[in-house]
This record gives structure tokens, C-alpha cells and sequence, in this order.
């Protein structure tokens, strides 16, 4: 118990630090209609604009929950995901009275040239997550934050 | 009948020819003052509802306004299509009816049920009808500039709103003006957040009491003495001071004025659109039309009025006329067609004179023409049909076969006068022109019959291609019906003045020495052709089989392409951009445009103006670019714009058009684009998500160009999330909270301030600094408490910076996200089924389906409708051949000059574009009734010389037969070949787009079937004329024994 209550924190922290840190922003519109965020190392998550920004992803949301996240290289060409690890830890956090409190996880799956997945309900507005994603033996991270 | 009218016609010769001139005359007249347009009334029954809902988000507005319009919309008689945009604070409805439905009855119930809707929409929101305008309605535009700048951007907006755009709008015939750019004059009150609070005022408070900040109101009468007196309360506020010192609450016992809370001012309303004219701000005006409306002359009028308006502006105000205009266009246009007419009539006479080698027969023949055309004129006035490139191309299609009628009596009534005065006892002259009248007056008759039953089918062409090709095939059918008439009357009585009479002209031998040489030439041919009957078949049948083997090789369009001298140009940045961003680079482009020689002027709109029904965002600029003449050709100019536009802008995604073409897809489809992938479903994001991934898959296939999907993407938004559990603990409702909340950050208007005979509205605002960023409006009050202390928007809500759709696009009730693409030199057919195959692929979730439009919609329909009618015109005209001929075989002979006519015309089509358009099925549906003519003519003579000259069947029979008739067939065939040279050698000429495809067909068919008619139809007639022959003759003695 002790074991696992430690790791929950270490999550949290670590959650907590990326967003707080910032994950810095895509100048670029999406080519799905969702939004842009960079892909950094994990090591590197919490650096804002500092960070080295390895790759871009897109965030779909449909209304019905369904998530899809698109991997594009440099030149926003959509990435081969047969690199990637098939599938990708999502963390979700929410906002209220003013601060992110960790709330829980889910997981997207490689679905062709994009991960899909189910999004938990959420009561409250905004949220953010935080993406874990392997490529080859790079561990990365990508977040969204004030969705809604 | 018809010989009766021959008959008193040669009666009545003076009375004819008084007849023909005063119908010249009158026709004359009548022509000149015809209304001239660029192309038929093409618009389609559509009524646009308008709903401006400030401050909403696209999702609001779909939900609150543009659904319950929609419901209300849905189903009413004769509704094909509801088509609607919610953007941000703008709902736009389309309600497309049928062909042919009254658009002042689709108005009248369509605001019947607003009524409805209107209980279903928020409060102080009320839909419009836009006005009635036409979908070529955008006539002009006008600009006020200052290029001194001692004029604001604030006063050239008034004098547009107060003194240009009344004067205009007086002008009957101008439908709507809309006006973007400069600042729209607005009184507003803005508010401190922190000095309301210091005097303890709520939201509730200052929405009170300044909603009636000011107003006149009457008391009734009231007699005092003998008089009677109106009781007026005069309270409107008519100064900034007054507002100032208005009452807007208490605190601490003393009565808090406006000032004390706020700053009062003018300011400009705020902007979702500005304008500018060859890269300098301006405002700019669109001056519509109603669809009833001339063009030309009311752009004449516009212009006139404009010049007097200008008289009456201030100093350093410039009004500016000089830039995109639609009249310009139409009188080029018409003038090509016009000159093409002209060329044609030239050609006609050279013709003739080269055949007849006489002045006499050639002028009786050429007599056709003018008579035709008036009388033509004289009916399109009375049916109220105008003057546009189509019913001028019907009439340029026809003119060579205007004389046709004409040529063949002539030339017979020549020919029998001839033979007449080598008689030893002459008949009299009347008597002959009247017999020699009579004698082909079956044959043209027949003919014209079938060359109008060929074209009636064409009628029922549905949609956009019928109202376009409606009034050709109606000029086309009254010149030719018109010339028909003057054949049987005027050419006649002209044939006695001026060939009977003067019998001395006539020689023993009257071929010249051209018809002389095609005739020993001719009769070679066809001597081998008849020895060689079954070869001759063989390679003919071998050359059409090749022929229709070519055809699905060819391309395929709907409509050419125009060449209108301007260019519309759509920049779609990132949605997201700023005004005045995407501003300041719209004017960048401009100036970048002007540095290529071929540009005269650019008009600019960014963003939408208000009640203008396009709902664009602040990211799209649409640039109007009127092009000069120059020897370069479209696409090289085209090409040039394009590459300006990405050196300027690289990042914008650019959409290169003509304003007719462009408003023509638009009403195609409802987009502005040849190929439009149109996917439906319940979410939007899915939506463009499934957008996405048709683009990935498309984007390279060859030939596609301006691919893009409809940019539905998510914009910033500043979002302030109620939390319902604080708001309650609060005592408050979330409903209050975010209406007060849109009182004070997008404004409420309290009144409207009366300036002499202009009316401006009053606004209720935060001021900047206390709405400007988030935690500004964390710190609003929205509450305040007995213990003194204030609730604010971060108590009770979470501000945050987040995304939200830019526009929400719906069509038939369901939400539509469209992928377009233009074709480049492509054939269209060819590209979508290389889509169709790529899309295939897509993993289509449930509920989301798509549809293909564009252009491409309308081919296919077209197309389909073609085949059908083609067919059935076929039909009509093997019947009435049937009957007149009383024979399967000679009906089935003169029918194949139909496939003789389809090998030159795809040989033509070959040449040329390579392409079949709609306009080529048509040329040559109008081709399979002429070339019909030639066999017509060749058999009935066959017929004609057996039954009344006694000839026998023989070879004998059939090369003098062919070769009397050698003449009025080549003589036809030429004069309508060459009077569509003009036509043929103006390809992408403006007026002529569609005219040229036509010419080819026409031009290249009729070559092949009369050349290969002079050989095939003896060789047939040879072959298995015999025993039909002998049974039309049968029929014919029986039908004169019984008439007797």
C-alpha cells in the first residue's frame, strides 16, 4: 500500500510539474481539426518552449468521447507509427477551486496512422493530459491542457 | 396550308415586301432596345435568413438560433435544400426552392414560419430576410478613401452609411448595398469594474437603469381653449453630456451619475470585417441588383448617380467607381458574340456569291438574315427574352441555317425559270416560282420540323444547364421558324421582282465555273462510290466503330471555363488570426498584386461586414482583382497571381476564381469549387477529423489543384465555466450570472442617440481594462453582499484559455464539413473516381456518410439527362421521317447522317480540347437535326424525279439526283460551317467560352456529314432504296388520287 501510495504521489508530482512547467505550444493549425502540441522527451516534460520539441501531435476530441491523437514529424508530414509503442498511457487531471488534482488514466491505441481511444467522463472544466509514449527506447511526452 | 401562303403571298407581292420592311424597321428598334445581360436569368428561388446574434459562440448559435430557424424551415412546398452557417455571432440560413418556384411566394412563407421560430429564439434576437438579389448580383463596387488621411476611418463610414448608400439605394433596380471598412459611429458608455464596485453597483443595476436612458414619448392630446395640443415628453438624450450626467444609481444616499462609473465616448462599433481598395484602407461597397434588373443600364445609372454624389462630399474624399465591374464583362461579351454574328453574316455572302456567282440570287438569299433576325427580335421582345451570349450564340448557330431555306427555294426557283425560258412556249413566271416553291416546300418544311423537334427535348434540361442552354435552343428555334416564314413569303415575291422578270440574265448554262468543277468532281466520286457500294460501307462503319472506340478516352466538363477579365481570389489564413493581422496582410497581397502589369485594380473584403450574408471568419480575404488586356494568356496570368500571393502570404491557403464562376459553383453546390467532397454527420470534430484524412489520401493525386478542407478548425476562446455548486451556495442562478456577464463583456444596447436624420445605437460595456484578460474578469463583481463584501467571477467560475469550433456548416438538417478541390487541366469525371477509389479506404465511422457536388454534381446529372433526351429526340425524329416517308429503310437512310456527323465532331473534339462539355452534347443533339437536312434533301429529290420527272431507279437517277442537289447541300452545309468560324477560331474569348465547344461540333459533324453524305446516301439509296422507294411513291400516288 505504502509502495503504491508513493507512486501515486510520484505521478501526481510529476503531472503537477509538467503543467505547471508548461509543455510549450505549436505554432501550427492541426490537419484533423484538433489541437497541436509538441512531443518532447519525458526528461525534458515541464521545460516549456525550453524543451526540444522531437515531434508534434494533434488531439481530436469527438463529442462522444472517442480520442484520436496523430503523430507529424517536423515538416507536419503524418508520422508511420510502426515505431511507436502500441499504446499510450493517458493521465487526466481537472480543474478546481483554481488547481489540477489528479483524477485518473487511460490508455489510446495505435488504430492505422493515429491512436484512438475512450475519454472517462469528466464533471469538471477545465482538464489537462498528459500523454506517455515510447519510440523505440525513447520514452516521450506530449500534454493538452484547458480542455473542455 | 403552307401553299396557300406561297400562293398569296405571289398575290399580295407589294403588300409582302411593305410588310418586310416595316418588320424590319420595327424589329430594328426593337432589338436595340432589348435588355442586355452576360448571361439568362440564371438564379436559383433562394431565400437567405439572417440572424446577427452578438457574442455567440458557433455552438450557441447553432443551438439557439440557427436549429429552431432550421425545424421551422424544414419542409415547406418546394424547398429542396436547407444550407446554413453559425459563426461566431452570425447564423445564416439558406432555404434553396426549386426551378421555377415564385420567389416572392417562397418569401412570403418563409416568413410566415420566422414567426415561428422567432418564440423559440433568445430574447432581442430576431431573424431577417436578406433582400431579394440575384446570384450575378454584385454588380460593382464603390470606395470612399481619403488618401490624404485628413478624413477618418469613422466619417468616410457615416457619409457611406448616410449619404452614399441612400442615394443609391433610390435607384430602382439596386437590390442591397453592403458596406465594410472604415468605423461604424457608436456612442459607448464603458464601465469601470473597480469604480462600479467602489459605488456599490451591480450589473443588474446599471442594465436597469440605463435601459431607458433617453426617449421621446407622447401624452395624447389635451384641448386648452379652442386648440388642441400634443403632449410630447421630451427626455432623448442628444449629447455625450447628457448620457454623462445620466442617473445609473445610489450609493451612500447620493444619486451616482454615469460619469462616475464611466468613461463615455464615441467609438467604433466592433468590427468583424474591414475593406480596402488597391492596398489602402477604404470602405467599400457592394452595390447588388435586383434579379430583375438590366445590368448595363443600371450600372449606368449607378455611375451617373455617383457622380452627382461625389459633387456633394467634403473635401479630401475621394469616391472611387473605377473598380470591378460586371457591365464591363457583359459588353465584352456580348460585343464578341455580336462581332462573331457580324463575321458569320460576312462569311454567308461570301458563300453565296462564290455558288451562285449572281447578285441577284445572293441578295434575295441574304435577305433572310436581317428579316429572320427582326422578326426573332420582335418575338424575344414580346415574350420578354433578352440579349446575352446564349440567345446571341443560338442565333450565331443558326445563322448560316438562316438562309438555308432561302438558298434551296432559290436556287430551285433559278433553276426551273431557266428551263422555263428554254420552252418553246414559256408558262408564266408567277406560275413558276409558285411550283418551283411548291416543289421543295416538303423538304424544307420537313427539315426545319426536325431540326426544331431536335431541340425542344433540350427544354426539359433540368437546373443550371436548362436555364443556360434554355434560351439558346429558343433563339435557335424562332430564327429558324422565322426563317422558314421568309422563305415561303418574302423569298418568293423577291424571286419574281428580281429573277422573274429579268429573264435575260438568265443563261442556258447558269452553273459558274466553281459549282461546274464540284460537279464533274462529284460525279467521278460518286460513280465509284456506286461501283464500289459495299467498300464504301465497310470503311465507313470501320471509321465510326473507331470513332466510338475513342470516346471514353476523351475528357469530361460540365461547363468551359470562363474568361470574365477578373479574378476573384479567396486567402483563407489559420483561423484564430486577428483582424487586424490578417488586415494588415490582405492590404500586403494587394500591393504585391499590383505590381503585375495585367492588374488594373484590387477591392478587398477581410472578414464579414454587417448583414452581409457571407459568414466569413476574420481569417478569409476575398480580393476582387480587375485585369487589364494583355497578349499573356489566362493561366499565365493566373500563374503570376499565385506566385505573388505565396511570396507575399506564403501560409494562406489561396482559392483562385472568377466572380461568375465562383458564384456559379457556389450555387451548384453551395461552395465555391469544381470537386466538393461533402461528408455529414452528427460532430463536428469527427467531421473534420474524417476531413483530414481524406485529404492525406487525395492530396496527391495528379491533377488536383486548391485542395483544401473547409477550415472547421478550433480557434482560441476565452471560457468561463460556471461551477452550478458555488453559483448556488451564492444564491444565484447560472442563467443571471452569464447574461450579466455578456452585459458587460460583449455589451448591451441601452438606447440610440438621433443625430438630425441619423440614428446611432448607445452601448453599455466594460471598459478594456477590466475585460482584457483573464484575471481581470476573474475580478468582476457580480454580487454584492449585506456584509459589504462583492462575489466575483472567480468565486463562482473557472476563466480559462481554451478551443471551440470557428464555424459549424450544416446542410439538409445535418452538419456538413466539405472537401474541395479544382481541377487542373483534369478531367473531372476521371479525378472524382480516382477520389471515390482512394476515400474507399477510410474507415467510415457509424453515422457519418458522403456525398459528391461541384461541378462534378452537375455533369453527371447533365449528362444523364443528355443521353435520355438525345434519345428521345432521335425517336421523335425517326417518326416523323417514318410518316413523311412512309418507310423504315429511307427514314433509317437519312438518320445515318447522324453517325456521319459524329465521326467529325469527335475528330473535331480531338483536335481541339480533347473534352466533351455539356455544350458539345448539346452542339451536337442541335448537329443530328441539321445534318438530318442534307438527307432529307438528297432523297426526297430521288423520290422527286421519279414520281414527277418519270426517272427510273437506276445509278443513273441517283448521280442526277445527287448532283442537282450537290449544290443547295454543300451551299448549307458551307455557309453554317463558315458562319461558325468566328466562333471557332475564339476559343477562351469572353462571351464565346461556351459558344466555342459548340462551333467544333457543329463545325466539325456537319463537315463529315455532308462530305460523306454525298457518298454514303447514294451508296445506301443503291443498295436498299429500290423497294422502299417504290412504296413511298406508292403512298404518295395514293394520297394524290384520294385528294382529288
Amino acid at each position: 500500500m505504502k509502495v503504491l501510495s508513493l507512486c501515486f504521489l510520484m505521478i501526481l508530482s510529476f503531472s503537477l510539474s509538467a503543467h505547471e512547467g508548461g509543455h510549450g505550444e505549436v505554432e501550427e493549425g492541426g490537419k484533423f481539426g484538433g489541437i497541436m502540441s509538441p512531443i518532447v522527451e519525458k526528461t525534458e516534460a515541464g521545460k516549456g518552449n525550453k524543451a526540444k520539441f522531437l515531434y508534434k501531435a494533434e488531439l481530436v476530441r469527438a463529442a462522444s468521447g472517442k480520442l484520436s491523437m496523430y503523430i507529424f514529424d517536423e515538416k507536419m508530414n503524418v508520422m508511420d507509427l510502426k515505431d511507436f509503442s502500441p499504446e499510450v498511457l493517458a493521465k487526466l487531471e481537472v480543474k478546481k477551486k483554481g488547481k489540477f488534482t489528479y483524477v485518473g488514466e487511460f490508455k489510446l491505441k495505435k488504430n492505422g496512422n493515429h491512436f484512438t481511444g475512450e475519454l472517462p467522463k469528466i464533471e469538471y472544466k477545465p482538464f489537462n493530459i498528459d500523454f506517455f509514449l515510447k519510440k523505440g527506447k525513447q520514452d516521450l511526452f506530449v500534454g493538452f491542457s484547458n480542455l473542455d | 396550308m403552307l401553299n396557300s401562303i406561297i400562293k398569296l403571298a405571289l398575290r399580295q407581292r407589294l403588300a409582302v415586301l411593305t410588310a418586310a420592311l416595316i418588320l424590319l424597321i420595327i424589329g430594328t428598334w426593337q432589338a436595340m432596345h432589348l435588355p442586355v445581360d452576360v448571361f439568362p436569368d440564371l438564379n436559383r428561388p433562394v431565400v437567405t435568413v439572417m440572424t446577427e446574434a452578438r457574442g455567440f459562440a458557433p455552438e450557441e448559435t447553432e443551438v439557439q438560433v440557427t436549429l429552431p430557424i432550421e425545424y421551422v424551415l424544414n419542409g415547406l412546398p418546394g424547398l429542396l435544400r436547407l444550407r446554413s452557417s453559425s459563426g461566431a455571432g452570425i447564423s445564416i440560413v439558406h432555404a434553396e426552392f426549386d426551378w421555377g418556384t415564385d420567389v416572392f411566394k417562397n418569401r412570403q412563407i418563409v416568413a410566415e414560419r420566422l414567426e415561428l421560430a422567432k418564440e423559440k429564439l433568445p430574447p432581442n434576437i430576431s431573424p431577417i430576410m436578406t433582400p431579394s438579389s440575384s446570384i450575378m448580383g454584385e454588380i460593382m463596387f464603390v470606395a470612399l478613401t481619403s488618401p490624404s488621411g485628413e478624413v477618418s476611418p469613422m466619417e468616410l463610414r457615416t457619409l457611406a452609411e448616410w449619404t452614399v448608400k441612400p442615394r443609391l439605394l433610390a435607384i430602382p433596380g439596386v437590390s442591397q448595398i453592403v458596406t465594410i471598412g472604415g468605423d461604424l459611429k457608436q456612442y459607448q458608455i464603458l464601465v469601470s469594474a473597480e469604480k462600479m464596485q467602489s459605488k456599490g453597483l451591480t450589473v443588474e443595476d446599471l442594465k436597469h437603469s440605463l435601459s431607458e436612458i433617453g426617449l421621446n414619448t407622447s401624452g395624447g392630446f389635451i384641448d386648452i381653449g379652442e386648440k388642441e395640443y400634443l403632449i410630447r415628453t421630451l427626455g432623448r438624450i442628444e449629447t455625450i453630456e447628457h448620457i454623462e450626467e445620466s442617473y445609473v444609481g445610489t450609493h451612500l444616499g447620493n444619486p451616482v451619475s454615469v460619469k462616475e462609473i464611466a468613461e463615455v465616448k464615441l467609438g467604433a462599433y466592433f468590427k468583424r470585417g474591414n475593406g480596402s481598395i488597391n492596398g489602402e484602407p477604404a470602405v467599400v461597397m457592394t452595390i447588388q441588383k435586383q434579379p430583375t434588373a438590366e445590368t448595363v443600364s443600371l450600372t449606368a445609372t449607378v455611375e451617373s448617380e455617383l457622380k452627382k454624389v461625389a459633387l456633394s462630399l467634403p473635401e479630401g474624399v475621394e469616391l472611387k467607381s473605377d473598380l470591378f465591374k460586371q457591365s464591363h464583362f457583359i459588353e465584352n461579351a456580348v460585343g464578341n458574340v455580336g462581332e462573331a454574328l457580324r463575321d458569320g453574316t460576312i462569311m454567308v455572302a461570301i458563300v453565296l456569291m462564290l455558288f451562285l456567282l449572281n447578285w441577284r440570287t445572293t441578295f434575295i438569299t441574304l435577305t433572310a438574315i436581317p428579316l429572320s433576325l427582326v422578326i426573332t427580335a420582335i418575338i424575344f421582345n414580346y415574350f420578354g427574352i433578352g440579349v446575352n451570349t446564349m440567345t446571341l450564340g443560338g442565333l450565331a448557330v443558326a445563322i448560316g441555317e438562316l438562309v438555308d431555306d432561302a438558298i434551296v427555294d432559290v436556287e430551285n426557283v433559278y433553276r426551273r425559270l431557266n428551263e422555263n425560258r428554254l420552252l418553246e412556249r414559256p408558262r408564266p413566271v408567277l406560275k413558276v416560282i409558285y411550283e418551283a416553291s411548291k416543289e421543295i416546300r416538303n423538304s424544307i418544311v420537313f427539315s426545319t420540323f426536325i431540326i426544331v423537334l431536335v431541340f425542344i427535348p433540350l427544354f426539359a434540361l433540368s437546373g443550371l444547364e436548362g436555364k443556360l442552354f434554355s434560351p439558346m435552343g429558343e433563339a435557335y428555334i424562332i430564327s429558324i421558324l422565322a426563317s422558314l416564314f421568309v422563305s415561303l413569303t418574302v423569298t418568293p415575291v423577291l424571286c419574281y421582282y428580281l429573277l422573274g422578270r429579268k429573264t435575260n440574265l438568265l443563261k442556258s448554262e447558269s452553273d459558274g465555273f466553281f459549282v461546274k468543277f464540284l460537279k464533274k468532281n462529284a460525279s467521278k466520286i460518286i460513280e465509284k462510290s456506286l461501283a464500289n457500294s459495299k467498300a464504301v460501307l465497310v470503311i465507313v462503319s470501320i471509321v465510326f466503330a473507331l470513332t466510338l472506340f475513342s470516346i471514353p478516352y476523351m475528357g469530361r466538363d460540365f461547363l468551359p471555363t470562363f474568361n470574365e477579365g477578373s479574378v476573384t481570389l479567396g486567402l483563407q489564413a489559420n483561423p484564430g488570426i486577428s483582424l487586424e493581422t490578417s488586415n494588415k496582410k490582405g492590404m500586403e497581397v494587394e500591393k504585391a498584386l499590383l505590381t503585375i502589369p495585367e492588374v488594373k485594380s484590387t477591392t478587398r473584403r477581410v472578414g464579414r461586414a454587417e448583414m452581409d450574408e457571407h459568414a466569413e471568419g476574420v481569417n478569409w480575404n476575398e480580393i476582387d482583382v480587375d485585369l487589364r488586356k494583355s497578349e499573356r494568356s489566362k493561366e499565365e496570368i493566373f500563374a503570376h497571381i499565385r506566385n505573388k500571393i505565396k511570396e507575399t502570404w506564403p501560409e494562406v491557403y489561396v482559392n483562385l476564381g472568377q466572380p461568375i464562376s465562383h458564384r456559379l459553383d457556389h450555387m451548384l453546390s453551395g461552395v465555391r469549387s469544381q470537386i466538393a467532397l461533402k461528408v455529414f454527420g452528427p460532430d463536428i470534430v469527427e467531421l473534420r477529423r474524417i476531413g483530414g484524412e481524406i485529404f492525406q489520401r487525395i492530396k496527391d493525386i495528379p491533377g488536383l489543384k486548391d485542395l483544401q478542407v473547409e477550415p472547421l478548425v478550433q480557434i482560441p476562446q476565452l471560457k468561463i465555466f460556471i461551477d452550478k455548486e458555488e453559483v448556488k451556495r451564492a444564491r444565484m442562478s447560472a442563467g443571471t450570472m452569464a447574461q450579466d456577464l455578456e452585459a458587460l463583456l460583449n455589451g448591451h444596447d441601452v438606447g440610440q442617440m438621433v443625430e438630425g436624420q441619423q440614428i446611432h445605437g448607445v452601448l453599455l460595456r466594460l471598459d478594456e481594462e477590466s475585460r482584457s484578460n483573464p484575471e481581470a474578469i476573474e475580478n468582476i463583481s457580480l454580487k454584492l453582499l449585506p456584509t459589504g463584501d462583492h462575489v466575483k467571477v472567480k468565486d463562482l467560475a473557472n476563466v480559462y484559455k481554451g478551443n471551440g469550433p470557428n464555424m459549424i456548416n450544416r446542410e439538409g438538417l445535418q452538419r456538413r464539413l466539405v472537401v474541395s478541390a479544382n481541377s487542373e487541366g483534369a478531367d473531372l469525371n476521371e479525378l472524382v473516381a480516382r477520389i471515390k477509389n482512394t476515400i474507399d479506404e477510410i474507415d467510415w465511422p457509424e453515422g457519418y456518410h458522403m456525398e459528391v457536388g461541384g461541378q462534378f454534381e452537375g455533369q453527371l446529372r447533365s449528362s444523364q439527362q443528355m443521353i435520355w433526351l438525345g434519345l428521345l429526340s432521335f425517336t421523335l425524329v425517326f417518326l416523323v421521317l417514318f410518316f413523311h416517308f412512309n418507310s423504315t429503310v429511307l427514314a433509317i437512310q437519312i438518320m445515318l447522317n447522324i453517325p456521319l456527323a459524329l465521326i467529325g465532331s469527335v475528330a473535331a473534339i480531338y483536335l481541339t480540347s480533347r473534352s466533351f462539355s455539356l455544350a458539345s452534347l448539346i452542339a451536337f443533339v442541335t448537329l443530328c437535326g441539321i445534318a438530318s437536312r442534307n438527307g432529307i434533301m438528297m432523297i426526297s429529290h430521288y423520290l422527286h424525279l421519279m414520281i414527277e420527272e418519270k426517272e427510273n431507279f437506276g445509278k443513273s437517277m441517283i448521280i442526277r439526283g445527287t448532283l442537282e442537289r450537290l449544290v443547295p447541300v454543300l451551299m448549307t452545309a458551307l455557309t453554317a460551317v463558315l458562319a461558325l468560324t468566328p466562333l471557332l477560331f475564339a476559343k477562351g474569348e469572353p462571351g464565346k467560352e461556351i459558344l466555342h465547344p459548340v462551333a467544333v461540333v457543329i463545325v466539325g459533324g456537319l463537315l463529315t456529314s455532308t462530305l460523306l453524305d454525298l457518298i454514303v446516301t447514294p451508296v445506301l439509296f443503291w443498295l436498299f432504296g429500290e423497294k422502299a422507294s417504290q412504296k413511298a411513291i406508292k403512298k404518295y400516288q395514293r394520297l394524290k388520287t384520294e385528294e382529288f
